[in-house]
């Protein structure tokens, strides 16, 4: 035993010492462990390298490396379209199913090359680069699914974006064969120059049994509603071409025409109207002269006059589209992207993604019928009040159509759909001085406006990417009815990240709203400058409802521990006729709300709700204990509302149910020495704000602020012990868009709130220093600094509460507060009138 | 022993090693297998030579397009024309648009034939038709045509199916294959397959018909309309229930069916797979196999114990009580259920694969409706869960506005049908889906006025815009100019002192022809004098030369002060949409006499303010002129009187809301009057009783009471505060 101690303190030495035996024994273990090792990595990396060369994840593959298919001539044809397919009897739905998420998946097939008997290719053109780039974007997409057995939605990447490229049977017949095809349910086809000569049929023309088709060009009767999507034809050249946005202005020419491969029917015809209009119209041709190298689908000429295409098209103000042998045309996308106001003349054109797109505001479309008089259409807008909203800037060459339209339509029409034409009184247009020059006056250098028509371009048409997108979104929607997203909240979403949804928008609007579709305007006002963001905005309760007096309001009053003057409160309000319940928010978690006993005795139900943090946003949590739909918000020590007041704020409120109604009010600023907003409690004609130390509301908005709130704001209040009230009237403001109602109030409260801060330093000063405010009532000046001794603390808290202002400016990326100079107060207020025949003759009273 | 345990070592790590080695294997195996699961491991190839693929088309091969044309487009459109009819028909190719572009948007109804039996809900599609702007009794002038033969009811079954319609129409000289005709139906086919055949040849007449098939719908030339019954009211109509926007917003229950179940037919898959859904707690689906005489022949198993369940249940309550409703389709597409639940603000589940919902082409049902599939009726559960709280809020109010804009009378459907072609007709000065969309609803916009929504008062919130900063006086004036001491000598200078005033109009209404521009004073801002005519409905003519938003409406004698007029129109710019006035006045409903009053007596509420001086959009001009009727109109041009409840009663339907009041100062006329002394302006004793009579002449065409009673008046924020009066933006308004 010794000895193998000592042997053992040797360590090294250990094995050579051992018996054979014994070596043998760990030979073997050695082995075997390294034997192992080898093999295990052998196997962790072998087999790898041979998977990963089928794999096809590895990006360093061509086109031409796909496996090839043969075709024979007996391979089976799928039937023709069938024109009376619709989602409920021809799409797969179960293949979708339900999912949480609400996203059809979508399946490409992998990439084959296809040939006939001979060896000879289906398709002149193969994987084109547009039908590569809408591949790569389904693919880059959360549509996108590798799993076959789970898409809901088949895309096969044979490219029949142009059938003057294919040929039909071989494409119909490759088809047919790939998995899945099922009589082409659930797959979804893009073509985009569809038909071939002579009759150019207006769908894709290579047989699909039932698969959907996504086309450029379909004409109402071969387009099947609700099945198919109409897609735009994508124009290669705005990728070529970079034309910077134009700033609004007069455009050179009205009308201009830019196709060069126009019938000569049209071509007369436009040169009648020419005739008649002059130089306001421009028709331009194909260049016949032009220099070697020089590329013609780039120039336009007119009478040996050469233009650069598509940039011309920025200087007319309407562009029109004609059909050619095709109904869907690139030529609209030119268009778009250039700012111009498309004037489709095409019968029976299903406009690009028409099914969600209001084509009616963006551009002009004229049944072909009355064709040639499309320019009466013009006079026909012209003679209306003001110019119809399609679109964009009209400013035109007046002195060369004096008869088309008078000066006072050309400002009218300034709209652009987005601005007012005529914002303040310095840009007012004086009639008697005449002159069409004064358009520059209407829209000063520091607007910018941006135009609808190029918007669409930007969203839709822009690119393959934002074509299939929108496409698969379109057809997400039908399968998903219910879940169709709005569009802009999804852009919303994706651009900023941190703009509250505006309520749920209803999805016509937001498909056909900018996403980010608020406009700066810097109002220049003399000395008043204020940055004004203009959001549109949906009220999420919009229906103009004046609820029944009868459910009454349900009071909440958040409490700390002054029980005196909470019982005070309490037995004031339960004076209110419309009182139906009361709600104590015990906020102290330290101390037990009394006795059940001690309470005053009100008819109405009284609860506690003890909370478990002292938070001011406690306030604001939607109880399910209120069971109305008003609330008032009320501060355990605001004991000076009669319960006249009370009763009228709430009879304001059912007029106003989308709205706070308060009774002090508060205004912001722009402070613009400091170049920021500033918070006003003075006594001022304005009112933006209304505290919600007694105010009502709709409880809809507790579950806005408890659960919307954007950004940080929530948890700032908390822990800064204020400004809940400010941030409450931010959100209130941003989803309605409206400004708060100010109540009459009792003067004292005025002063009351600003005393937040030393509520919390002087709390036990609180009721004295009301009885305080109420006297010196003439000192008027700033009656929160001469209220207690400690100015420098009321310094304090006002300046906290203009950064919570300008925090949460920053924070909603705007100013939603809106400011009036009016409030409400009974109809007979302060009347001459016998006070005993007033409704609320209590109210205001000293 | 040694050797034994070091043999066991030995095995234990071979052991351990083949564990390794296999369980290696799976680990592996499992992480590949995740890892096709979680990415994007097959995405589509970036292909090496992506960059140098074919464009799909060559450049000119698109700007060529139309190179090869071979036959004129002019022959084209006319072989098109003869090829696409019928079946096929398209506005363009069956629609003769020249018949409209002589007298606009006129529709004609055939004379009806005494002794010829027509249906109830027939009878007011007629009347809605001659009763509407669009009436024309004259054949020449007209652009649509309606028959006088009923053609709701086409179930050869029943009473109401009229015979040998065939024979009689093309016995009309005017019929002309159909063209620009509209056919009114609600029923179709019969028993037991219920075709959508009518039962004679409607050639390329436009159909307008209540449970529309989509493959039988002839896309922008059809219309889908709601199926109505005949206790469906003619004007008016009752409102929407939902008088709450509770939040949460959820009813006690959430998803409600009490109705027939088809033991056979068509329709009876569906119904028949209700019961499926039903779980006695929140979801309540109850069907009963009771109806028709022989129900008991094909009774099933269920029928009884569903019968007893169905009796316990009160459809209404249940109607009241629900989120969601369920509407299945009936033996039609289509059912009563659908308007039912839509004004019960009980969200409808359509279960009616193929349905062109009512007014598709304009009202975009998917925020107002769920589109369930038949073939998925168990995922509706799911499906109605998964919906959260906050469009719940939005539907249920969406129904309300789509019941109350279009659907609540006959006179909504019919005119919506009319205006929706006339739509059509006119493309290129028509509503766009927004107008139609939101509110006040498509019926109240006018696109003759303007298509763009910026002219409106109704959309400044949702395109983020405000109204215009200036306002309009129109100045009704009627008596002779005299003296230069005249109360609206004074009203002039008063109103053309306001910073937002951009011009006056004077409208002369009086006897005396209007005194020349010299002889008024200089204003300085622009002065027009426009002829009235003597109408009191000129007063809201849309005149042209009315550019701003605001206009504000004056009475001669109406005394006011510069800042009372600057602070109405400030609040006016936070309320454009509704009529921003003084003296306030106030309709009740007298119980003696079964009919409204009105009163001008000082109350603590008020529902009309007078238009002698008042603030609204300019639109309200257009709409009083052309929306009205003209009996209206004439009713107030004879009696010189109520053209102010009329609009007031106008803007109330249109926004259903009352009018705003601002403070005023004393000593307004009105005092004055009340107190007896008459006023040169009304020299007729009878005024208020004819007030009184107007206000019923108005609800009666209006087919309810549109006023809406306020309590509150809206002051400057420190009207009457006890602060400094140079702290005062408004302090003329306290003077005494």
């Amino acid at each position: 035993m010794c000895a193998s101690v000592k042997y053992s303190a040797r360590g090294p030495a250990l094995i050579p010492r051992m018996k054979t035996k014994h070596r043998m024994y760990y030979i073997a273990l050695f082995s075997v462990v390294l034997l192992g090792l080898i093999a295990t990595g052998m196997f962790q990396f072998w087999p790898h390298s041979i998977e990963s060369s089928t794999d096809w994840s590895v990006d360093r593959h061509s086109v031409h490396d796909a496996p090839l298919v043969h075709l024979s001539a007996s391979d089976p044809i799928p039937e023709r379209g069938d024109l009376s397919c619709r989602m409920h009897t021809c799409f797969d739905v179960y293949r979708c199913g339900y999912n949480p998420k609400n996203r059809i998946k979508v399946y490409i097939h992998p990439l084959r090359r296809y040939v006939d008997d001979l060896g000879a290719p289906i398709s002149s053109t193969g994987l084109s680069r547009e039908y590569n780039e809408l591949l790569s974007a389904i693919s880059d997409s959360d549509f996108y699914t590798d799993d076959i057995n789970r898409a809901c939605l088949l895309i096969p990447s044979i490219d029949v974006l142009n059938q003057n490229s294919l040929r039909i049977r071989e494409t119909a017949q490759a088809l047919a064969q790939l998995p899945r095809w099922e009589r082409g349910m659930t797959h979804l086809l893009f073509n985009m120059l569809p038909g071939g000569p002579p009759d150019y049929n207006t769908a894709l023309d290579v047989p699909r049994d039932r698969a959907l088709l996504a086309g450029g060009g379909f004409s109402t009767w071969t387009y099947r509603q609700g099945y198919d999507v109409s897609i735009p034809v994508y124009s290669p050249l705005s990728a070529e071409v970079d034309l910077p946005e134009k700033q609004p202005g007069p455009r050179k020419y009205f009308i201009l025409s830019s196709q060069i491969a126009l019938h000569m029917e049209y071509r007369t015809e436009l040169e009648t109207l020419k005739a008649e209009n002059g130089e306001a119209m421009l028709i331009l041709d194909k260049c016949t002269n032009l220099s070697e190298g020089v590329s013609s689908v780039r120039k336009r000429c007119c009478k040996g006059q050469v233009f650069d295409y598509p940039q011309i098209l920025q200087e007319s103000t309407f562009c029109v589209v004609l059909r050619g042998v095709r109904l869907g045309q690139a030529a609209l996308s030119d268009v778009l992207q250039a700012g111009c106001v498309p004037v489709i003349l095409a019968d029976s054109y299903i406009l690009p993604f028409s099914e969600v797109l209001d084509w009616k505001s963006k551009s002009l479309t004229a049944p072909h019928g009355r064709y040639s008089r499309f320019m009466n259409v013009f006079l026909e807008f012209y003679a209306l009040p003001a110019w119809p909203g399609i679109f964009l800037l009209l400013f035109l060459h007046i002195e060369q159509i004096p008869t088309l339209m008078s000066c006072k339509s050309a400002f009218a029409c300034a709209a652009c759909g987005a601005v007012e034409p005529v914002q303040t009184g310095s840009m007012r247009v004086n009639p008697r001085q005449g002159g069409c020059g004064y358009w520059q006056t209407v829209f000063p250098p520091e607007v910018t406006v941006r135009c609808p028509a190029r918007w669409f371009w930007e969203a839709y048409f822009r690119s393959m990417k934002n074509i299939v997108m929108t496409t698969l979104q379109i057809i997400n929607d039908r399968i998903y009815p219910y879940a169709a997203r709005s569009y802009e909240e999804y852009f919303l979403d994706d651009l900023t990240g941190n703009i509250i949804a505006q309520g749920r928008q209803n999805a016509l609007r937001a498909w056909n709203l900018k996403g980010n579709g608020q406009v700066f305007i810097s109002m220049g006002n003399g000395s008043n400058v204020t940055k004004a963001k203009w959001a549109s905005v949906n009220s999420p309760l919009f229906l103009p409802l004046i609820p029944p007096r009868a459910p009454g309001f349900t009071a909440v009053v958040l409490t700390y521990d002054r029980i005196e003057s909470l019982f005070r409160v309490i037995t004031e309000i339960s004076k209110v006729p419309s009182l139906s319940k009361l709600l104590v928010v015990w906020n102290n978690q330290n101390k037990d709300p009394p006795e059940e006993s001690q309470w005053p005795k009100i008819t109405v139900p009284l609860k506690v709700v003890r909370t478990t943090e002292n938070k001011l946003s406690n306030r604001f949590f939607p109880y399910d204990e209120i069971e109305t739909e008003a609330v008032l918000a009320i501060d355990d020590d605001i004991i000076m509302l009669t319960s006249d007041e009370l009763q009228f704020g709430y009879e304001v409120w059912r007029e106003f149910p989308d709205r706070l109604v308060g009774y002090p009010g508060r205004l912001h600023l722009w402070d613009h020495e400091m170049g920021k907003w500033k918070y006003e409690s003075e006594w001022t004609n304005e009112v933006s704000m209304v505290l919600t130390g007694a105010a009502f509301y709709h409880k809809y908005f507790n579950y806005l602020y408890t659960y919307k709130m954007p950004g940080d704001i929530k948890n700032w209040v908390d822990a800064h012990m204020n400004c809940e009230d400010i941030a409450m009237n931010f959100l209130v403001a941003n989803v309605t868009g409206k400004a708060p109602i100010k109540g009459r109030e009792w003067d004292r409260l005025k002063n009351k709130n600003e005393m937040r801060a030393a509520d919390v330093a002087a709390d036990l000063n609180m009721l004295t220093l009301h009885e305080v405010l109420v006297t010196p009532r003439k000192k008027f000046k700033c009656p929160e600094c001469t209220a207690i001794d400690g100015l420098s603390l009321d310094q304090t808290h006002m300046v906290e509460r203009s950064e919570c202002i300008n925090k949460f400016a920053t924070v909603f990326g705007t100013m939603p507060l809106k400011v009036v100079e009016h409030r409400a107060d009974p109809v007979l207020y302060k009347d001459d009138f016998p006070e005993k025949l007033k409704s609320f003759p209590n109210i205001g009273s000293l | 022993m040694q050797a034994r345990k070091k043999y066991i070592l030995l095995a234990f790590c071979a052991a351990w090693l083949l564990v390794f080695y296999f369980g290696g294997a799976q680990i592996r195996l499992l992480k590949l297998l995740s890892h096709r699961k979680n990415e994007e491991a097959r995405q589509w190839p970036q292909w090496v030579d992506r960059h140098i693929l074919r464009g799909y088309a060559y450049v000119d091969e698109l700007q060529n397009d139309g190179e090869v044309q071979l036959g004129s487009p002019k022959s084209k459109r006319e072989t098109r024309t003869n090829i696409y009819k019928n079946s096929r028909c398209r506005m363009e190719t069956c629609f003769d648009y020249a018949k409209c572009a002589r007298h606009g948007f006129k529709v004609y109804v055939y004379p009806l034939e005494k002794g010829e039996h027509m249906s109830e809900s027939y009878q007011k599609i007629i009347t809605s038709i001659v009763d509407s702007r669009y009436y024309t009794h004259n054949p020449q002038e007209a652009c649509l045509f309606v028959l006088n033969i009923d053609t709701l009811d086409r179930d050869r079954l029943s009473a109401q199916y009229v015979q040998n319609v065939n024979e009689k129409i093309l016995g009309y000289p005017l019929w002309n294959e159909g063209r620009n005709h509209v056919i009114f139906n609600l029923y179709s086919g019969t028993w037991p397959n219920y075709t959508e055949d009518l039962g004679f040849d409607i050639g390329q007449a436009i159909l307008a018909k209540a449970s529309f098939y989509v493959e039988h719908f002839r896309p922008g030339f059809d219309i889908s309309i709601p199926l109505f019954s005949k206790e469906h009211p003619q004007k008016g109509g009752e409102r929407g229930w939902l008088v709450h926007n509770n939040v949460p917003p959820r009813r006690k229950y959430l998803l409600v069916f009490k109705g027939k179940r088809y033991l056979t037919g068509i329709g009876s898959d569906t119904r028949n797979a209700l019961h499926h859904i039903h779980n006695g707690k929140d979801i309540i689906s109850l069907t009963t196999c009771k109806h028709g005489k022989d129900w008991e022949k094909h009774k099933d198993g269920r029928c009884d114990k569903d019968n007893e369940e169905y009796e316990q249940f009160d459809y209404l309550e249940l109607l009241h009580n629900s989120t969601f409703c369920l509407v299945p389709r009936g033996r039609r597409l289509g059912s009563f259920r659908f308007l039912e639940s839509l004004q019960a603000a009980c969200i409808p589940v359509l279960l009616s694969n193929g349905w062109e919902l009512p007014f598709s082409d304009v009202i975009d049902w998917s925020q107002a409706v769920i589109e369930g599939d038949e073939r998925l009726l168990l995922q509706i559960p799911s499906t109605v869960h998964s919906i959260d709280d906050d469009k719940i809020l939005a539907f249920r109010q969406r129904t309300q506005m789509l019941w109350e804009a279009y659907f609540s009378s006959v006179d909504k459907i019919v005119l919506t049908t009319l205006e929706i072609i006339k739509d059509r007709v006119f493309s290129h000065v028509s509503r766009n889906k927004l107008m139609w969309n939101s509110l006040p609803g498509g019926l109240f916009i006018l696109p003759e006025y303007s298509t763009n929504l910026a002219d409106y008062p109704f959309y400044y919130l949702s395109q983020g815009l405000s109204p215009g900063q200036d306002f309009t006086a129109v100045i009704h004036a009627v008596s002779p100019l005299v003296s230069q001491s005249q109360p609206i000598m004074r009203l002039l200078q008063v109103v053309s002192k306001s910073k937002y005033c951009s011009q006056i109009i004077i409208l002369w209404n009086c006897e005396k022809a209007a005194p020349p521009r010299s002889k008024w004073p200089q204003t300085p801002v622009p002065l027009t004098i426009i002829e009235g005519k003597r109408k009191r409905s000129s007063r809201f003519l849309p005149y042209n030369i009315i550019s701003t938003d605001a206009v504000l409406s004056l009475d001669e004698d109406t005394v006011l002060l510069t800042s009372e007029v600057n602070f109405a129109f400030v609040v006016w710019r936070s309320f454009p949409d509704r009529i921003v006035g003084y003296p306030p006045r106030s309709h009740f409903w007298d119980n003696s006499k079964q009919a409204w009053g009105y009163t001008s007596k000082w109350t603590n509420e008020f529902s009309i303010v007078l238009t002698g001086a008042a603030f609204y959009h300019r639109y309200y001009h257009h709409l009083f002129t052309y929306y009205l009727p003209a009996t209206l109109r004439t009713l107030v041009d004879q009696t010189a009187n109520c053209e102010d409840i009329l609009m007031n009663f106008l803007v109330s339907a249109v926004t259903k809301l009352p009018p705003i009041k601002v403070t005023q100062r004393k000593q307004y006329k009105e005092v004055l009057t009340t107190q007896g002394v008459k006023s040169s302006h009304w020299p007729n004793p009878d005024h208020f009783s004819q007030r009184q009579d107007c206000i019923n002449a108005f609800a009666s065409w209006f087919g309810h009471m549109p006023l809406v009673h306020s309590l509150f008046r809206l002051d400057p924020v420190l009207f009457k505060d006890q602060v400094s009066v140079l702290r005062k933006k408004y302090k003329d308004l306290e003077r005494p």
